[in-house]
Order: C-alpha cells, then sequence, then structure tokens
C-alpha cells in the first residue's frame, strides 16, 4: 500500500510540503480564476525559466535558495512587464499574456539549451524545476511553505472585504476603498511567490493546473465565497499531497504531473456531478 | 439604527446635489466632455439624457473621482468626492459586474453596509435582520439565500437597488438603472427612487427611453459633449432641447464609445 510510505520520514515531510504548496495555489488560484486571469499563472511560471537557469550559469550552484531567488526575480520582471504591456501600451489582455509568456520563455528554453552543453555541467538538476522533483525537497521548503500560508491567511483576512467585493464590482470597491492597488500588487506578489515556492517540489509547467483546477472543481459545490476558498484550497492540498505519494511510490512518475492527474480526477468527478444534478433539475447551470 | 443616522445627517445648507463648473475631459487626444456647467439641486430626481457616446458615463466615472477632469472641476453634495464617499451610491450598468461570482444575494447586499460587526458581536444579528429588510423593500426577500448567477435581469437589478439602499446615501448615480429589466420591476424601482427623493436624497440617473422622462422624472440634464439644458423637466424638456441634443455632432463622438470600453477593459483586467 502506498499509505505505508507514510511511516518514512522523508516521505511524510515531501508529501507534507506539497499538502501546503496545494493549498497555497487552490487558495489564491480562487482569486486568479474570478478575475478572469486563470491564464497569469501560468505566464508566470514559465517566465521563470530564464530566471532559473541564469541564476545556475552566473553562480554554478544549483542549491534551492539560489534557484528560486532567480525564479523568483524573473516571475516578478515577467509580472511587471504584463502589466506594462497592458496598460501603458494597451495590448489586449491575451495578447499581452501570451505575448509576456513567449518572449520569457522561449528566452528560457534558449539558455537552458545552451547551459546544459557547457564542459562540466551539474545543469541536468534544472530539469526538476520543470517537472518537479521531489527528493531535494528539504526541511526549509516545508518551513517557508508553511510560513507562507500563514502569511496569505493573514493578507485574505486583512483585506477581506476589499477583495471580494473587488472581484464582483470593482466601482463599489473603488466608492467604498478607494484605489485596489495595494491589495492587487499583493496578490500579485503572493502568487508570484507561491508559483516559486511550489517549483522545487511540482514543476514549472504544472503548478499552474493546481491554481486553476482546484477552483473549477471547487466551484461545482456551492454558493458562497469562504466555502469556495476552503474547498479550494482543500482540493488542491489533498491534489498535490496525493500526486507526491504516488510519485513516491512509482519512481519514475515526477510529482508535477501526478498531482495535476489527480486534480483533474476532482474535476472530472465534480463536472460530472454537476451534470448529474442538472439533469434530474435540481440546479441551474452556470458556467466554470 | 437611528443613532447609527445621526451623525451623517447631511447638513441643510448643502442645496445642491451635484455641479460641475465648465469641467472637461479627454482620453487622449479625444474630448469626451467639454466645458460642462450645472447644478443638480437637492432632492432632484434627474434624468440625464443624450445619445451614446456622448460622455453620460464619464460624467458619473468623473463624479467619482475614477477619472480625473482635464479641466474644471465637479462637486459631489457640495464639496469634493472623496470626504464623502460614503454619500453616495453608484449603482453601475448590469454588465460591469461579474454575476458568475459565488455569492447569494444576501452576501451581495450586505457588500453595501459601510461597517460589519464581528460573526461572534451580538449585533451581527441586527445587521442581518436590516439587510432583510432592504431585501424586503425591493421584493427579494425570499430569494435572499439564492445564488446570484441564477438571478433573473430585472431581480439583478433589485439586487443593485437594495445593496445601494443599505449604503444609506446622500446621492445616487444610477448608469441605465431601467435597462434590460421588465416592466413590473421598472415600475417598482420608480416608486422606490421617488420614496428616496421625498427623503431629501438625491436621484441621478442615465436615462434611455426618452418618451417616460416627463412622466417619471422631476429634473432633466440634457447632454451631447457638452450640456444643452439642465432643469426642472417642465422647463427644459422642449422640442428644440431635444433636437439639438440628439443632432449629429463631429465624427468623435462615435470614436468615443470604443474609449470607453477600452477604458473598462483596463480597469477589470488591471491584475
Amino acid at each position: 500500500m502506498p499509505f505505508d510510505l507514510l511511516s518514512d520520514p522523508v516521505v511524510l515531510r515531501v508529501c507534507l510540503t506539497a499538502f501546503v504548496i496545494g493549498t497555497l495555489a487552490g487558495l489564491s488560484g480562487v482569486f486568479v480564476v474570478l478575475q478572469k486571469q486563470s491564464l497569469l499563472g501560468d505566464v508566470i511560471a514559465h517566465s521563470t525559466l530564464p530566471g532559473i537557469c541564469l541564476a545556475w550559469w552566473t553562480t554554478h550552484r544549483s542549491s534551492n535558495a539560489v534557484l528560486t531567488t532567480g525564479a523568483f526575480i524573473a516571475g516578478v520582471s515577467a509580472y511587471v512587464f504584463l502589466r506594462l504591456l497592458s496598460s501603458r501600451l494597451k495590448v489586449k489582455p491575451d495578447a499581452a499574456l501570451s505575448a509576456t509568456l513567449s518572449i520569457f520563455f522561449g528566452f528560457g528554453i534558449l539558455l537552458l539549451s545552451h547551459v546544459q552543453r557547457l564542459p562540466n555541467a551539474g545543469a541536468a538538476g534544472l530539469e526538476g524545476f520543470i517537472f518537479g522533483n521531489l527528493a531535494t525537497v528539504m526541511h526549509s521548503d516545508l518551513l517557508v511553505s508553511v510560513v507562507l500560508l500563514g502569511a496569505f491567511v493573514v493578507f485574505v483576512t486583512v483585506y477581506w472585504r476589499r477583495l471580494t467585493i473587488g472581484l464582483f464590482d470593482p466601482s463599489l470597491a473603488w466608492t467604498r476603498f478607494g484605489s485596489l492597488r495595494d491589495a492587487q500588487i499583493g496578490l500579485g506578489v503572493f502568487v508570484i511567490a507561491i508559483i516559486g515556492c511550489g517549483l522545487r517540489t511540482m514543476g514549472a509547467l504544472l503548478i499552474t493546473s493546481i491554481l486553476v483546477a482546484p477552483v473549477v472543481a471547487a466551484r461545482v459545490w456551492n454558493r458562497g465565497f469562504l466555502a469556495l476558498l476552503i474547498l479550494s484550497g482543500a482540493l488542491g492540498g489533498l491534489s498535490c499531497f496525493l500526486g507526491s505519494l504516488w510519485s513516491a511510490a512509482s519512481r519514475g512518475v515526477p510529482p508535477g504531473p501526478a498531482s495535476t492527474l489527480v486534480a483533474l480526477a476532482f474535476v472530472l468527478i465534480s463536472l460530472g456531478v454537476r451534470k448529474w444534478r442538472e439533469s434530474t433539475g435540481k440546479f441551474s447551470s452556470s458556467r466554470v | 439604527m437611528g443613532h447609527l443616522e445621526d451623525h451623517r445627517i447631511l447638513p441643510q445648507e448643502v442645496k445642491v446635489a451635484l455641479s460641475a463648473q465648465s469641467l472637461s475631459v479627454k482620453y487622449g487626444k479625444t474630448v469626451a466632455l467639454e466645458d460642462v456647467g450645472f447644478d443638480i439641486p437637492r432632492g432632484a430626481y434627474c434624468a440625464v439624457v443624450g445619445p451614446n457616446g456622448v460622455g453620460k458615463s464619464t460624467l458619473f466615472k468623473c463624479a467619482l473621482g475614477l477619472i480625473k477632469p482635464a479641466h474644471g472641476s465637479i462637486a459631489v453634495l457640495g464639496g469634493s468626492y472623496l470626504p464623502k464617499v460614503h454619500r453616495v451610491a453608484y449603482i453601475p450598468q448590469q454588465s460591469e459586474v461579474d454575476w458568475d461570482f459565488p455569492a447569494t444575494v444576501f452576501d451581495a447586499v450586505r457588500m453595501g453596509i459601510e461597517n460589519i460587526p464581528p460573526v461572534w458581536s451580538s449585533a451581527r444579528k441586527a445587521l442581518n435582520e436590516q439587510v432583510l429588510n432592504y431585501l424586503d423593500r425591493v421584493g427579494l426577500k425570499h430569494l435572499s439565500q439564492r445564488p446570484l448567477k441564477n438571478l433573473s435581469g430585472g431581480q439583478q437589478q433589485r439586487v443593485f437597488f437594495a445593496r445601494a439602499l443599505a449604503q444609506r446615501a446622500d446621492l445616487y448615480l444610477l448608469d441605465e438603472p431601467f435597462s434590460g429589466v421588465d416592466a413590473k420591476t421598472e415600475e417598482d424601482l420608480i416608486c422606490l427612487l421617488r420614496e428616496i427623493c421625498s427623503l431629501g436624497k438625491t436621484v441621478v440617473a442615465i436615462h434611455h427611453n426618452i418618451q417616460t422622462v416627463p412622466n417619471v422624472f422631476s429634473h432633466v440634464l440634457l447632454l451631447n459633449g457638452t450640456v444643452v439644458a439642465c432643469g426642472a423637466v417642465a422647463d427644459v424638456w422642449t422640442a428644440e432641447n431635444l433636437r439639438t441634443t440628439f443632432s449629429p455632432r463631429e465624427k468623435r463622438r462615435v470614436v468615443l464609445d470604443e474609449f470607453e470600453r477600452e477604458e473598462k477593459e483596463g480597469l477589470s483586467h488591471a491584475l
């Protein structure tokens, strides 16, 4: 039984870290998805690649701290670039997202292929950042993600009314609170930090699916915003927990794809239930 | 509720609810409003009438401080907008709001209330009663637990009105409150607004159905890039004024719609 593996403290630590990161992704994903910015996470996650490669290239060290810092800096640059494109240059949102993604990711691939061809390349470890790698998860990763979770919960509690009213009706938020800039920038920074924190475990390619899939699944089940937030966080955490366990049990299946498949199963079950409820005529439908 | 109301009573000296002096607004090089000047008296039930793209919504956004004027000024309840934030209720066009947002009718109305006591305090119960009261006034009490996404257009507008009541404002700015609304709802909401005005509060509504203006409103502001006329319906609702209002002006007015839409998208995609 794969659950027996949990008696191994290393596996337990890895799965708990994945659980906390998944919870963070599920929680912040609610804001991202309701803001109709589902692609934002995708763009930021892909855009971290050049940062990771540059960090390795300049320092020749593949420690977590160095690479995550590189990823974070690249994520922030991509986010700033995106905002400049849409606010200053008036590029349409979808075009701005896709331009940012292709520029940063393209540059990242270029750097990656160069770095991997360098002599005595210890650059092989970089692949862990793309698909996720559980072997390198350490105590500090668990600690950092728990601290981040606490900070995010505090942030959401403090800005609760601004965030919820702003999502439903920006003009009411403006008349009530004035500018929403603080809350939005705060949210952006958290999303980048959460992605940066999850890169090592879930991988750059698939951390974003954990940002979106739990929200889609959770929206089927409830009517209130708080309930949505809690359920989405729980589903995100559970997906990553089970995905990591699967990865640990199977040797060779990377944790990112495994967690994504678990999250996808939740989505399919939820949508199936909604379809069934619709056909029995209990609830009217809505887009997810 | 009485003791809460006290410090909020608008001083009697405030006679003008919304006024503008030589107000001009530009989007880039396009002029949206040019040399606009008017006074809407307190207690007025005022319609803002004009063709599409003459800056009616722009005028509201300017009053709310969302857009900075290029010249001139706009005064809300006798002063600048910001200190008066809590005295103004703005109802946007229905399309500007995310109706898929996961909340019930009750939650949406509660958003209008300024200070929400913590869950554990006894004041919370009184607040819930209050919200149900507002819902009762717009005839939606029986739907208080319904998700927003399952409402009809008329019901959505009723939710907006209940929320505006919860804001207990002195000035109500409504952007096309009766578009996409059934006849019964329109009638109910018109009565509700009349009641609000009789309490010394002011309603300013962008309105498109010019047939109903004389029967519904007490005042009217005719806008066509600049002010054509502003005053009591009896004085300014003339065929001559209407013709001037709806006569075509320069091409730039048409372009304006496009600009406003882009501004709006910019706002909602600010993240």
